[in-house]
């Protein structure tokens, strides 16, 4: 009885996973394992690259009901894929988040900051040129070039509209390489300035008053400015100015709160095992990406030797010079950039404290980065 | 083919950096002359918050 019943028994559904198993698949099982490493050990960017990392596991095991269809049912990553990236609600969310965590004190107070943003985002469009030259169309070199804005969810959005195949390694390569911004910004900025320049003390004296008002006003105005200017950035620039408008706002502390702790935490983690899980092998494992992780960094590379030289221009006409390492501070990689310029200035001058107006390049970078990220959706169709 | 240069992307490329460059730059520079704008608000100076 037992031996029919074994006899007859298909054996197969046991042995299927090791039968479909690629290589490819093993090598993106341990591309998982080092993301994973990276955000637990290396501590880059943990709270994204840990989750990246377990989805890229999860959706490179042999057959995984994780994604895809299987018996007419969606794998539960494939709904968060098509609920929260196709939607673009994740970067949203995201954004919302991030506009409540946000002060644009600094920025507020010393308004000619803004133009840092836009001389940081050169990185995006120099990459979208180099990247077509070797050889991926416009829509692909696009969607390349915006890993130069350093902001996963913008990267996220323009990526899933021109180029969704390239989804998985363009946000990864973004979020990587944000993190890496303490390692990738400093020899650059050292190759274009000079010891003297690097020393240029900035004084801080609290610059204009900010008052409550405008502080409340400042986010309308500008999600109001930008939605006629630029419609496409109004997605990302409305979700993020609303969340620093509840930062703001009085007696929305508890959705200010929430925006800042909860949310974030819940959409941080759906957003990175959503995006590892785009990281198949057959997305993933081949030159174009290789090509993508290099472009990456020429786009780092580009906006901060774009911020430097256009604070070096500026100040040919300056009486009181800029310091030029703050023009590198205007990538949207925040506070990262701020605080390694602050470092790499207090390194070069124990006394020379930049924070400040970091802080005020760095968020106005935050910006820049969607408007950016607008414009080659305006442009790119 | 990747890695073989695509010269219609480049020269859309080259437009795209030609437009947005100017207009990005244009944009901000509203903003900034917004804030300053705002700035004139009367209003209580805000407190530091550390949320």
């Amino acid at each position: 009885m037992l031996q029919d019943f074994l006899a007859n028994m298909d054996y197969s559904g046991l042995i299927e996973g090791f039968t479909n198993f690629s290589w490819q698949q093993a090598v993106m099982l341990l591309v998982g394992g080092l993301l994973i490493y990276l955000a637990i050990v290396k501590e880059y960017e943990p709270l994204l690259l840990a989750p990246i990392g377990f989805g890229c596991i999860l959706a490179n095991i042999p057959l995984s009901s994780a994604i895809g269809v299987h018996d007419g049912m969606a794998g539960w990553l494939t709904v968060l894929k098509q609920a929260g990236i196709t939607t673009e609600l994740f970067p949203v969310l995201i954004f919302i988040a991030v506009g409540a965590m946000c002060d644009f004190t600094p920025l507020l107070s010393m308004p000619w900051m803004m133009l840092f943003g836009a001389a940081a985002q050169f990185g995006i469009f120099a990459t979208i040129a180099v990247a077509a030259l070797l050889g991926f169309d416009i829509k692909e070199a696009a969607s390349i070039g915006i890993i130069g804005a350093a902001d996963g969810p913008t990267t996220i959005v323009v990526g899933s509209k021109l180029a969704p195949a390239l989804l998985g390694p363009l946000t990864v390569c973004a979020y990587t390489y944000m993190s890496l911004v303490p390692i990738i910004q400093p020899p650059v900025i050292k190759a274009l300035t000079t010891s003297n320049e690097r020393k240029i003390r900035m004084v801080y004296d609290g610059g204009r008053p900010v008052s409550k008002l405008t502080k409340l006003i400042f986010p309308i105005v500008v999600t109001v400015i930008a939605g006629i200017l630029v419609p496409a950035s109004v997605a990302l620039l409305g979700a993020l100015m609303f969340g620093n408008f509840l930062r703001e706002a009085m007696g929305l502390d508890r959705l200010s709160k929430t925006a800042q702790t909860e949310m974030a935490n819940i959409v941080t983690l759906l957003l990175g095992i959503t995006i590892g899980s785009t990281m198949t092998s057959a997305d993933f494992l081949n030159v174009r990406t290789l090509g993508i992780l290099g472009l990456g960094i020429v786009a780092f590379v580009f906006d901060t030797a774009g911020g430097v030289l256009f604070v070096k221009v500026l100040n040919l006409f300056m009486k009181r010079k800029i310091n030029p390492m703050l023009g590198a501070a205007g990538i949207s990689a925040f506070p990262m950039s701020a605080r390694v310029i602050a470092k790499l200035a207090q390194k070069e001058d124990a006394g020379n404290y930049l924070i400040m107006h970091a802080v005020g390049a760095n968020v106005s970078g935050q910006i820049a980065s969607i408007m950016a990220g607008g414009l080659i959706l305006a442009l790119v169709r | 083919m990747p890695f073989h240069p695509n010269m219609e992307a480049f020269r859309a490329a080259l437009g795209i950096m030609i437009l947005a460059t100017p207009y990005m730059f244009g944009v901000l520079t509203l903003f900034t002359l917004v804030i300053l704008l705002l700035s004139k608000l009367q209003g209580k100076p805000a407190k530091d918050r550390n949320d």
